[in-house]
């Protein structure tokens, strides 16, 4: 439906100015040498309101056809041409509308129609595009709220992937497993419990700080992966071996802020802890002149008890929605081998503080591309 | 439990050195208890718990090669078992409606003391069946088994439920069937049937749960009965309400 037919005042005043605008054919009638005013208000007045209500429809036209620079010449032709047939219907109901009011009380207003159908054909092609530039300005209104509605509802749901990642940030299991561990080593090894306790609260001091910016350095990054697996590897000994090769551009290239975190978590939760042997796991960062490649790979046993929690895969997902929501082109590939699993992040290489990634935490712009 | 005058033996199964460390320091504070291995994954659990015959079981539920619900389906059911898990919402579940003791990490000293106090009331072989029910509580709901674990002799046994072709009931075991090869596990075929997936797996007799895709035809035998011929040449008989599932299987796939 036509935005107009919604709302009463509206439609009532788009009716009230096609009323007022009969008043520029009445003039026409009415010039010096032609009849009477207020004979050619009442002949223009009936066929100039059903122009207007007649044209109502031409608003799906408008939006059909949106003036863009690659269509401006076809809409020009087409809308010309409409103007031309229009304005000629219009002039024939006039010659009608002028005819029952002679009829009614003589004044030759026929006559001064037929003489003067040049310039009312002008008219009527003027009308025409002034009602199609109105229903362009309509069109172009409702789809730029319409296009702000979208974004409101894309940054809520960006907010609320932001709000689940920031919960699943800190896996109770992990969590848990780690109170345990210093409770087990206060009495058997004081300092290594000490040292446990430190990294526990530096991780999760780096967590919360991260979580309320933006972006931050690969280098920053990896210095709280750093940190998660120096506690991995007082829990799971010498099963967890580390090898990070980043090179000095790498770490100085700006990530939204936890997007590689969980991508360690599950090389740990669902390869390294489930595997009797144990592995290293490797993260290797580089650039191509644009781009920056994280590579992690980590050795998983084929053979593992398949993890009951549904939880599996949650993480990576979370990881590709961010990617989604902050660069165009990012990506996420993960390959798996019959006991070797790799994950690959590519995205753009930006320097500096970019607008893109809002941070995890309190967010505040929405500027997306 | 034995008599109470030897030290109670106890096995330990934690694939976390410092979580063991913390058992075995608990445990050696305790002179009625002494700890007689500790197993640092699922298979080594079992494989110590059959050469020491311990009394308890500490037994953590996420481990490496075997998780705690498959060792508990393949121990001894006179072994007292005490669950430890750090979070797992599902597990929790299944150890209180099963009645099985567990220990939350990290746990306080008196915690340790009323699961040694519970398990020592619990008396007497478990039920066959807490396994399984355990295992089935344990899995979110639509999350099926993906493997059966069986004990074959001394050897542990991983069988992919993808290659089963169809189990059989045989008094208080079930026969598991792939290809050539047969195993038998001390299960019920219900329990069986309950950690299988319903829309890959029918009861097509009281005694038959059939991998349903390995049905490639089905014959008439005598007058109101008929069998099911699976690709590997097995002729299942099919009885009138397994005939109904058959069906409706066949309909919904």
């Amino acid at each position: 439906m036509h935005p107009l037919l919604h709302d009463r005042r509206a439609f009532l005043a788009y009716v009230a100015s096609w009323l007022a605008l009969s008043y520029v054919p009445a003039s026409v009638l009415a010039l010096p040498g032609g009849g009477r005013f207020l004979s050619a208000l009442a002949a223009a007045a009936p066929p100039t309101v059903l122009f207007g209500l007649g044209t109502l429809p031409l608003y799906y036209l408008c939006q059909a056809l949106p003036l863009r620079p690659t269509s401006i010449g076809r809409v020009l032709r087409i809308q010309s041409g409409l103007a031309l047939v229009w304005s000629l219907a219009w002039l024939v109901l006039l010659a009608l509308a002028a005819r029952v009011v002679d009829w009614s009380i003589p004044g030759g207003l026929a006559d001064e129609v037929e003489r003067r159908w040049g310039p009312l054909v002008g008219v009527g092609a003027v009308l025409y595009l002034a009602v199609t530039a109105f229903h362009y300005l309509v069109a172009s209104t409702r789809s730029a709220r319409a296009t702000e509605q979208r974004a409101a509802a894309a940054s809520l749901q960006l907010r609320e992937a932001q709000l689940s990642l920031l919960k699943a940030q800190v896996h109770p299991h992990f969590l848990f497993n780690s109170l345990n561990a210093i409770s087990a080593l206060i009495v058997a090894d004081p300092r290594l419990a000490r040292q446990l306790c430190v990294l526990l609260a530096e991780f999760l001091r780096g967590s919360l700080a991260m979580g309320e910016r933006g972006t931050v350095t690969l280098g920053e990054e990896l210095e709280l992966a750093r940190t998660y697996l120096d506690i991995e590897r007082i829990r799971l000994g010498d099963r967890l071996r580390v090898d990070i090769q980043v090179t000095p551009l790498a770490a100085a290239v700006r990530i939204p802020a936890l997007l590689l975190q969980p991508l360690v978590e599950n090389a740990i939760t669902h390869g390294i802890a489930g595997s009797v042997r144990g592995g290293t796991l490797s993260i290797e960062a580089r650039t191509t002149p644009a781009m920056l490649v994280v590579t992690l790979t980590n050795p998983f046993d084929p053979q593992a008890p398949p993890r009951r929690d549904a939880r599996g895969g949650v993480g990576l997902l979370n990881v590709s929605r961010r990617l989604a929501a902050a660069y165009q082109g990012a990506t996420l590939t993960t390959h798996r081998d019959p006991d070797r699993f790799t994950s690959t992040l590519v995205l753009p290489a930006h320097l500096e503080e970019t607008p893109h990634a809002e941070p995890v935490l309190a967010a505040q712009g929405t500027d997306r591309r | 439990m034995p008599n109470p005058s030897s030290p109670r033996k106890v096995l330990i199964a934690d694939d976390e050195a410092p979580a063991r460390a913390l058992l075995r320091e608990l445990v050696a504070a305790r002179p009625e208890l002494t700890v007689v291995g500790e197993a640092a994954d699922g298979l080594q659990a079992l494989e110590l718990a059959q050469q020491h015959r311990p009394d308890l079981i500490f037994l953590d539920v996420q481990m490496p090669r075997l998780d705690g619900f498959e060792v508990l389906e393949l121990l001894d059911r006179e072994v007292g078992v005490i669950f430890i898990t750090a979070y797992d919402q599902y597990a929790l579940r299944a150890f209180e409606v099963n009645a099985v003791d567990y220990l939350l990490k990290p746990f306080s000293e008196e915690r340790f003391e009323e699961a040694l106090r519970r398990a020592e009331q619990r008396l007497g072989a478990r039920s066959p069946s807490v396994a399984s029910a355990l295992a089935a509580a344990a899995r979110p709901a639509g999350i099926y088994a993906t493997r059966i674990v069986i004990k074959d002799g001394s050897r542990i046994e991983l069988l992919p439920v993808a290659t089963l072709d169809y189990a059989r009931a045989q008094a208080d075991y079930v026969e598991l069937v792939s290809g050539d090869r047969s195993w038998l596990k001390e299960q019920t075929l219900q329990d069986l049937e309950a950690s299988l997936d319903p829309a890959r797996f029918v009861r097509v007799h009281r005694s038959y749960l059939v991998h349903a895709d390995r049905i490639i035809r089905i014959e008439p035998l005598r007058r109101d009965s008929r069998v099911a011929v699976l690709k590997t040449g097995a002729r299942i008989p099919i009885s009138e309400s397994g005939l109904a599932r058959v069906r409706r299987w066949l309909e919904d796939a």
